[in-house]
């Protein structure tokens, strides 16, 4: 093949339409519009390059969102233990508080007392619904015996029905087969304190005449040797008077809530204490009373002379 | 010689499960719950003996569990004795009758005999007892007998994989009329 033998008419062509840039570089700019050929052009790489970018900063808008949330969940994550951890010993501090306050308490009243005191953990309540009885915590091991008083700082719990090695079954005030000897305290009539329901007792074998009546405190009579004498059972809250028969019956609002028991004390020995002896300005006996006296005119406990400044300090038994 | 050990060591297992759910209810729930009304977690073993059991080993085991129960209540012994056999009697008569093999079945017999335990133990009270039951605590029967139908079928498959490893499947799967 000839090098030289070429399409004259091509090769201008060529050069021509190559010569067309280099010829336009130099061509003077118009500053203001771009040429109409270009328009189209523009447009569609315009709108292309739009498109383009506001997807990708879409994307990655959606992307670093994403990114931004996994980290938030996991911070959350870790937030929300911490928060249930702190809640957790919250709560935890403030039942050891509580508990605590109810521990001194028991204490104190445990100091200044002359019986000698066993405190023991309620464990257990009774399998019948109908049957009002608990076990504590302690036994014939730490010198329990049928029929010990068991008592709060408020007042009569109820006493110990069946002693094991180590624990008891404690028979509630408000159990219907207990009975326990009790007086009013303001006219000292006596009479048989046994359960009703589950949150109220009966006063029986009150003679007619004798005067009781509605808000009149209801107190152990120390008789029977189990319980110290003088210590709060309930309040009266209702009489009933028949036509017929020798005695009347009342309706106790025991002191106590034996359904919201957690600790008691087992009276081992009642010390011959009695509590009808203390003076003004009781801290222990029920602090219930001027709360529960359903009578507003009735005078308190507290000022009847009923419950005592804590007298110093007999300890007795071992602490809990 | 092989047969009477595994039947007594099923026996054995009943009463021990027994005594643990008794214990369970009584003290566990106790401990979490406080006084909220617990189910009454010994009721399906004694329905469980009941129907799947011959007679006279009904009322044997019936009156163990009586025993082993009473620890756990004040109630008089006889009286936890007696409205337990009315039960177990009660609810073998039933089977008796009508019987069918699901977990509703169990739920239905379990929480009704919760609740007539109740019923039977105030009947006796008010006939025999001295300090007679004048108020029961009927909505906390209502409760317990809810709850003790809810923990029945788990209860159940508990018993059948005790029968299960004690070789006694056969007993649990006899028909009623084959029992009574």
């Amino acid at each position: 093949m000839n090098f030289f033998a070429f399409d004259i008419r091509k090769a201008l062509i060529v050069l021509f339409i190559a010569a067309l840039p280099i010829l336009s570089i130099n061509m003077k700019r118009n500053p203001g519009e771009a040429p109409w050929y270009q328009t189209p052009f523009n447009w569609m790489v315009t709108s292309v390059q739009n498109s383009y970018g506001s997807f990708t900063s879409g994307v990655r808008g959606t992307t670093s969102m994403y990114l931004k949330l996994v980290g938030i969940k996991k911070q959350n994550q870790v937030l929300n233990r911490e928060n249930e951890e702190l809640r957790a010993q919250l709560g935890g501090m403030s039942e050891l508080k509580l508990e605590n306050e109810r521990l001194g308490k028991l204490l104190d009243f445990k100091q200044s007392t002359k019986m000698q005191l066993l405190a023991a953990k309620v464990i257990a309540r009774d399998l019948s619904a109908d049957d009002y009885s608990i076990r504590i915590n302690r036994g014939t091991r730490h010198g329990l015996k049928k029929l010990q008083a068991v008592i709060t700082v408020e007042g009569v719990v109820g006493y110990v029905e069946q002693p094991e090695e180590n624990t008891a079954q404690i028979l509630l005030l408000t159990h219907r087969s207990s009975s326990i000897d009790a007086i009013v305290q303001r006219t000292r009539a006596w009479g048989i304190v046994s359960g009703r329901t589950r949150s109220t007792c009966r006063l029986k074998y009150l003679e007619r005449a004798d005067d009781v009546s509605v808000g009149d405190m209801i107190v152990t009579s120390g008789l029977q040797g189990y319980f110290p004498k003088g210590f709060p059972i309930g309040r009266i809250t209702a009489v009933k008077k028949t036509d017929y028969g020798i005695s009347q019956e009342a309706t106790i609002q025991p002191v106590v809530n034996p359904t919201n028991l957690e600790e008691v004390f087992i009276v081992l020995n009642s010390g011959n204490e009695d509590f009808n002896q203390r003076g003004e300005g009781a801290e222990f006996g029920p602090p219930l009373l001027s709360k529960m006296n359903p009578d507003p005119q009735q005078p308190k406990a507290e000022d009847r002379g009923v419950f005592v400044a804590p007298r110093p300090v007999t300890t007795s038994g071992d602490a809990r | 010689m092989k047969e009477r050990l595994l039947r007594a060591a099923n026996i054995f297992l009943m009463i021990l499960s027994v005594v643990l759910l008794g214990t369970i209810q009584s003290s566990f729930w106790f401990q979490v719950f406080g006084y909220i009304p617990a189910p009454a977690l010994w009721i399906p073993g004694l329905i469980f003996i009941a129907i799947f059991r011959t007679s006279l080993e009904a009322m044997i085991v019936t009156a163990v569990f009586g025993f082993a129960l009473s620890t756990m209540t004040a109630m008089s012994d006889g009286l936890l004795l007696s409205a337990m056999y009315m039960v177990t009697i009660g609810s073998r008569l039933f089977r008796k009758r009508i019987f069918w093999s699901s977990n509703s079945y169990t739920m239905i017999l379990c929480g009704f005999s919760a609740f007539f335990f109740h019923v039977f133990y105030w009947i006796i009270s008010l006939l025999f007892e001295a300090t007679k039951l004048t108020s029961p605590q009927m909505i906390d029967w209502i409760a317990e007998s809810l709850l003790t139908s809810l923990f029945a079928p788990t209860l159940f498959a508990l018993f059948h994989w005790i029968d299960r490893i004690t070789g006694q499947e056969e007993t649990t799967r006899a028909t009623s009329t084959e029992i009574i």
